[in-house]
């Protein structure tokens, strides 16, 4: 098994580990009251961005390495952004902007790079 | 892209460090003097009518950030090739005049409608000015330069959203700063062999 493959699955491991820690944060820290929907909301939206970048790291994955990298510096950026201003938990933000980090710095090695954009088996 | 404009190009980069240099510190300066400064609660704006010496610090601190600001957008307009780039620093020293006349325009200048527009207006080419470089460095393939834009502008919005106007102009002058300064030592750097931001 290559280097490679390893990389990608790497990426993929971490957008799932990150999606799973969204969907515990978002037991953890549930309100159920009118006033809670944006927080809620940015858990559930976190988590749908990990899974989808877990997702990204395949060659017939649904977007291509460019939109990947995008995606996952919006994800980091959310989750940082929410964190600063309060609406994560600060451990639970943290945690997940690591992850975010990791993911890009996964997504930016150049075997990652060469895996995603080698053309794809029809 | 000849030896010389690299030289020009990294030389102009300084400029860009010495106007977050001098705002920096003129931002200190006014928060030690005028202790009813608030950060979260006043604008940068209150620094302008304030009865200390900081007010003074402000004007003169304005004028000459803006100023570095305008010099280090011409020097990246004149010797930059690249359309991203170019219009980022037309960008730029529009956003330099403009906070220099933040510094003569204070709030108390009429009803400070004045200070606003230009306010507004700095902002918007700042703005401009981040998302034309950042979209040339990331179709110039260093994505990650690109994308740390991308994740400083969701902090940003963040901000927008959670915080009254007060507190999130603060986040986003500090966003700005760190940003310019991530720019202009890109430019600074692209002086040396072998890098490419130009």
């Amino acid at each position: 098994m290559s280097m490679r493959i390893n990389n990608s699955k790497m990426g993929c491991g971490l957008g799932i580990l990150g999606g799973v820690i969204c969907m515990v944060g978002l037991v953890l820290f549930l309100e159920v009251a009118q006033s809670a929907i944006v927080t809620m909301s940015l858990y559930m939206l976190a988590a749908v961005l990990f899974f989808a970048l877990a997702g990204a790291f395949s060659r017939t994955g649904q977007w291509s390495w460019k939109v990947l990298m995008f995606m996952a510096f919006v994800t980091a950026g959310i989750v940082l952004g929410g964190t600063i201003v309060g609406y994560y938990d600060f451990w639970f933000g943290f945690i997940e902007t690591v992850i975010g980090i990791l993911i890009i710095a996964v997504g930016a090695l150049g075997d990652t790079k060469k895996y995603l954009t080698r053309p794809r088996d029809a | 892209m000849n030896a010389d404009a690299k030289k020009h190009t990294a030389a102009f980069g300084w400029f860009g460090i010495f106007a977050v240099a001098v705002f920096a510190c003129i931002w200190l300066a006014c928060t030690v003097m005028d202790t009813s400064w608030v950060w979260g609660t006043s604008t940068i704006s209150d620094f302008g009518i304030s009865k200390t010496d900081a007010a003074s610090y402000f004007k003169y601190g304005c004028v000459l950030t803006g100023a570095l600001l305008a010099v280090f957008g011409v020097g990246e307009a004149c010797n930059k090739s690249k359309f991203g780039f170019v219009l980022a620093g037309v960008m730029f020293v529009l956003a330099g005049i403009c906070l220099a006349l933040l510094g003569v325009f204070t709030l108390d200048h009429g009803n400070g409608n004045v200070h606003h527009a230009f306010a507004y207006l700095f902002m918007i080419f700042m703005l401009a000015a981040i998302i034309a470089a950042s979209a040339n460095y990331w179709y110039d393939g260093h994505e990650i330069i690109g994308g740390i834009s991308i994740a400083l502008f969701c902090v940003a919005a963040a901000a927008a959203f959670a915080y009254p106007f007060a507190h999130f102009e603060v986040i986003a002058a500090v966003i700005g700063l760190t940003w310019t300064t991530m720019h202009s030592a890109l430019t600074v750097a692209s002086g040396i062999k072998g890098k490419d931001f130009q």
